[in-house]
């Protein structure tokens, strides 16, 4: 039952960020563009050359390795401070944006709390190279 | 000798992480103000009133984290977004700071790569 779970949350996290960040390079569909003090952070951002786009990059690389199977682990250390982000954004900026960016919490906390095994090594003690 | 190596490296950025944060809180430091385009990015981030205190908590604790031996890995996974980011400001907007984010991403490159083994499952699962 998890183990389908998981998987409807991988693809729904994966597509999400899939679409928007190359709806963000290729255009395929139009947002709404956002006001006031949002509207101007992501102006600011775009306006810097680089920042939007990294930050697209990192969530195209992050939802493909999430779609992956394999590498989902690795797509979830890459989504989750852009998910940290949008949840913020949204909850100070732009709170019209605030049920999406809590769906993505919640299905990266739960993609988090299924693979927290493939996530201990981190936490494990640098061996007695040190 | 890489002992003292990857613990000066460890310490240091840790140092660097910790002054340069706490410095965001309770300004001790006599840094130059902003100037050109980097000034208006770090305004817009400003204002947003969450991102920059979220930004330097997180630098904080990743310092902190990188004193502990035992979590000083978690400290270098933290700080990584981190260092990618100032290194792209000062390059594309405050070319005068590079030389100091650039130590910074070769202190962390050292570190990463010190702790590649525990990464490593990351990249390369077995099943």
């Amino acid at each position: 039952m998890t183990a389908k779970l998981a998987l409807g949350a991988r693809a729904l996290l994966g597509l999400i960020f899939l679409v928007f960040s190359l709806n963000f390079f290729f255009h395929f569909f139009s947002m709404p563009s956002p006001e006031g003090p949002a509207g101007d952070l992501m102006k600011a951002l775009f306006m810097s050359g680089y920042f939007l786009q990294v930050v697209k990059l990192t969530e195209l690389t992050g939802a493909l390795l999430v779609l992956s199977g394999k590498l989902t682990p690795l797509g979830l250390l890459f989504l989750a401070p852009v998910i940290v982000n949008i949840f913020l954004f949204h909850l100070i900026l732009a709170p019209e944006g605030l049920p999406v960016a809590i769906v993505l919490v919640a299905l990266e906390s739960f993609l988090g709390w299924v693979y927290f095994e493939r996530f201990r090594s981190i936490f494990s003690s640098p061996t007695a190279q040190e | 000798m890489r002992y003292l190596l990857r613990f000066f490296a460890r310490f240091g950025l840790s140092l660097i992480l910790i002054l340069f944060s706490l410095n965001y809180f309770f300004p001790f430091l006599p840094l130059p103000p902003f100037s050109g385009p980097g000034a208006d990015l770090m305004e817009a981030f400003a204002a947003t009133g969450y991102f920059l205190p979220l930004l330097k908590l997180t630098e904080l604790v990743a310092g902190l984290l990188l004193l502990s031996k035992s979590y000083a890995p978690l400290g270098v996974l933290l700080f990584f977004p981190i260092v990618v980011q100032i290194n792209l400001f000062h390059f594309f907007l405050a070319p005068a700071g590079l030389p100091l984010s650039v130590l910074l991403a070769l202190l962390e490159a050292y570190l990463v790569k010190q702790y590649f083994y525990l990464f490593y499952p990351f990249f390369f699962p077995e099943d």
